[in-house]
């Protein structure tokens, strides 16, 4: 067991950076918006990180300076994000991304250009990273619990119907968006502490189908969706060993199989038969009691 | 000063051969294909590979890569799109899981171009279209370049008028408006999506083809830098109109030669994200948009 | 048989029953009026009718046809036109492109504008408005308009969802009379409303549905003079 650990100790330490870029994603998709704007902090953290830590930056200020970073323009791009429904919206996250791509790319001084930034000091080992993915969960948890959690909840199966109780759309959406920015900053940044590098790549295209692949896998029913979905994100090149260069092919696959047959995710189905199981289990007792009734 | 005419009237025209089907599957049929970048690069891969089978001329290969092109679109819809959308409890609910699926397609598309082409640049052969320079009423330009402007401004025009006059044009409005009704009037929803659907693949190859003779090169990413583009084209022209696409991407093309004639080359990219975030912030629903028809 | 029949039909929302085992029969040239208060799955019968709205057991016929669950579309294009709750007029087309459009399935242009000269004839004050846009029309002329559009795909039958709905008594008045014009024509007309006294006076038949189950019915003369309608609709 101890020396499994050892072996893959890289792929559950990025496994748990993941889990933090799929909250990110989870935050947002929950009140009804598909933005990629996770994957831009992703990266301007990422840099970030990488940057500072050139220069011997502390590691914690360097994380404080992402969480800043990340917030304040996550509420910027949130409060014109919400100005706009449904795909426009959407789109503005993608154009963001896009554009973060070309600069990374052609601003080689600071972010090294396609090579991108390589041999920093490692930060946190795989014991830090489940701390903070503990950490973050249970908040979302408890988040989700509460009163802003349960508007949510409302948000996403019916608009109007939100809106008729008095739900403020427009100020959900932006808590969510800005929830989001920080929690895909914080992603970026220990990914960088993580591995010790910073790669063009990890702007790309194939982040934003990790992303997808993760939150429509894991479904957006819970806080576990994205775990389940980064966890098995996380083991699939194992899973593939053979067909490495075919992992984007069978992501994608994933995410049109799974939007089309079984939209809500993992977690959805697991809250559906959670739900089946205490259906039955109420209907059982109902049978028993019966036969006391009638005698009484 | 004519040369920078003749580049922006090239790059307009494949930004509107690009931008054109986009936006109409988006406006009609709520479908933003984020796939359509890589139905642009599979019209160019397409072109290579039917070429590497047996030397063909550009008047052969380029029907048959639109025919490819359209026909990935075609299945994309029957796929993804349709069975998303009959699952949906409301056309607008299948707008975000049908714009991830394109995702999850495109992912599909990206990988197996990677795998074809080894993540290398690839050239379409020369005895397929020798390119030369001609002139045309005082300007220089290449033959492809005055092809792809005469194709643009054609298959454009040919499209709009199409839209404007015919029945299905008329059809296709209402469908943009409002679905449950055209169902009523015995539209079907279905059948024109699949037209929609194949017109925005073909043009969009069309494009692929000419654009990877034009800079004698292509790769699996060769559309995806594009799709910011298009966001800008279909900002300025309004979702979902042909005219507005066509203007938009000339426009764009006219501003962007602009800003590299006037700054330099690094703003190129920029002027897209810019006039994305300036046009969104003063008129959320595109600058030539109108709502007229609205009783107050 | 009767041009429309529809039998044992069962539409849920969800978990929740809309319509459960109605049955009804439309004549050809009849016009029936659906009685009912809101909620009562009236609307929700009509887009069952249609196929708009999935019905979860029943069937539906028209002309001898089953037609139960086929795609809108498709049962249009057999003679059942459907003149939608709140006209839904496509407001950036002009009035005679709305009209068109609903000749979506008459693919001869000379036969397109032979109806449209006959709709405009039926309706002359669709004519004036000829080239305003359909979003600009008053709730009574879009009305017009969306009994026009439906007559555009040379119906048999039209099922209608409350034409009168918001509008004013003397428009109330010219669309009734506008149905009329139409079943004189021939097509048997299936209408939903929640003004009694209008469609009294162009009904011969009355379902009256409740929590999405006929409760009574009959020819109007005879249902006009119960006491259930007398009290719930007529406000005698």
């Amino acid at each position: 067991m101890i020396s499994w650990l050892a072996y893959y100790d890289d792929v559950i330490g990025h496994m748990f950076v993941l889990m933090i870029l799929a909250f990110s994603m989870y935050v947002v998709m929950r009140v009804g918006v598909f933005s990629v704007a996770s994957i831009g902090f992703w990266a301007i953290a990422g840099y970030g990180a990488a940057i500072a830590d050139q220069y011997d930056v502390p590691p914690l200020l360097i994380v404080g300076g992402a969480l800043l970073v990340s917030g304040v323009f996550g509420l910027l791009l949130a409060l014109l994000a919400v100005r706009l429904s449904g795909l426009s919206l959407t789109m503005v996250t993608i154009a963001f991304v896009l554009l973060l791509q070309v600069i990374v790319l052609n601003w080689e001084d600071v972010t090294g250009g396609s090579l991108g930034i390589f041999g920093l000091p490692v930060h946190i080992g795989t014991y830090g990273l489940l701390a903070v993915v503990i950490v973050v969960a249970v908040l979302l948890a408890l988040y989700e619990r509460g009163r802003t959690g349960r508007a949510q909840d409302s948000l996403l199966h019916d608009e109007q119907l939100a809106q008729s109780v008095g739900i403020d759309i427009r100020r959900q959406r932006i808590v969510a968006l800005t929830l989001s920015a920080l929690l895909g900053g914080l992603a970026g940044c220990l990914n960088v502490f993580q591995t010790g590098m910073m790669v063009s790549n990890e702007v790309g295209f194939h982040v934003v189908v990790d992303a997808l692949t993760m939150v429509i896998l894991g479904g957006t029913a819970a806080w576990y969706g994205p775990v389940i979905g980064a966890a098995i994100l996380a083991w699939l090149p194992q899973m593939l060993s053979f067909a490495d260069e075919w992992r984007l092919a069978v992501q994608g696959v994933i995410i049109v199989v799974v939007l089309v047959f079984a939209p809500q995710g993992a977690a959805g189905l697991i809250q559906r038969l959670a739900r089946g199981v205490a259906a039955k289990r109420r209907s059982s007792l109902l049978k028993r009691r019966e036969p006391q009734d009638v005698s009484a | 000063m004519s040369g920078y005419f003749v580049d922006a009237m090239i790059l307009g025209s494949i930004y509107a051969l690009f931008t054109v089907g986009l936006s109409l599957s988006w406006g009609i049929l709520g479908v933003l294909n984020l796939a359509h970048g890589s139905i642009f690069m599979a019209g160019a891969l397409s072109a290579y590979m039917i070429t590497s089978a047996g030397a063909l001329p550009l008047a052969v290969v380029l029907p048959a890569s639109m025919l490819v092109s359209g026909g990935l679109v075609v299945l994309m819809e029957l796929v993804a799109f349709r069975p998303i959308r009959r699952r949906a409890a409301n056309p607008l609910a299948a707008e975000l899981p049908m714009a991830i699926a394109s995702v999850g397609v495109s992912s599909v598309l990206v990988a197996f171009a990677n795998n074809f082409t080894a993540g290398y640049s690839l050239s379409l052969p020369q005895d397929m279209f020798t390119v030369s320079s001609i002139n045309i009423l005082g300007l220089t330009i290449t033959n492809i370049g005055a092809l792809i402007v005469v194709f643009a401004i054609g298959l454009t025009v040919a499209l709009g008028l199409y839209v404007a006059r015919s029945r299905q044009g008329r059809a296709l409005k209402v469908i943009a408006q409002d679905s449950y009704v055209g169902g009523l009037l015995g539209i079907s929803m279905n059948r024109l999506a699949l037209g929609t659907m194949f017109i925005s693949g073909a043009l969009a190859g069309c494009g692929g083809v000419l654009f990877s003779i034009h800079v004698n090169s292509m790769h699996a990413y060769m559309g995806e830098a594009l799709l910011l583009k298009a966001f800008a084209v279909i900002v300025v022209g309004g979702i979902g109109s042909i005219w507005g696409a066509a203007i938009g991407a000339y426009v764009l093309a006219a501003a962007e030669v602009l800003a590299v004639v006037s700054v330099g080359v690094g703003m190129r990219d920029v002027v897209a994200f810019v006039l994305i975030i300036v046009i969104l912030l003063a008129r959320p629903q595109g600058l030539l948009s109108k709502r007229k028809w609205q009783r107050s | 048989m009767a041009l429309l029949e529809v039998a044992e039909l069962d539409v849920n929302y969800g978990p929740l029953a809309a319509v459960r085992g109605l049955s009804l029969e439309l004549e050809e040239s009849q016009v029936a009026v659906i009685l009912g208060t809101n909620g009562a799955g009236k609307t929700t019968t009509l887009n069952a009718i249609s196929g708009a709205v999935r019905a979860r057991s029943g069937t539906v016929s028209f002309d001898g046809r089953n037609v139960t669950n086929s795609a809108p579309w498709k049962i249009s294009r057999s003679g059942l036109g459907h003149v939608p709750e709140g006209r839904r007029i496509v407001g950036p087309l002009t009035v005679e492109e709305n009209l068109l459009v609903g000749a979506y399935n008459v693919r001869s242009r000379g036969r397109r504008s032979e109806l449209i000269d006959d709709v405009f004839d039926t309706f002359p004050m669709l004519a004036e408005k000829r080239d305003e846009l359909g979003g600009l029309l008053s709730g009574g002329q879009q009305q017009m308009l969306a009994l026009g559009r439906a007559l555009m795909a040379e119906p048999r039958a039209l099922l209608m969802d409350e034409p009168s709905m918001g509008l004013a008594p003397i428009m109330v008045q010219h669309v009734m009379d506008a149905v009329q014009t139409i079943a004189a024509r021939g097509i048997a007309v299936l209408m939903v409303e929640q003004n009694a006294t209008a469609a009294f006076r162009v009904a011969t038949e009355v379902y009256l549905i409740e929590h999405g189950e006929v409760i009574l019915h009959g020819p109007v003369d005879q249902v006009q003079n119960s006491e259930l309608v007398r009290r719930s609709f007529l406000g005698i």
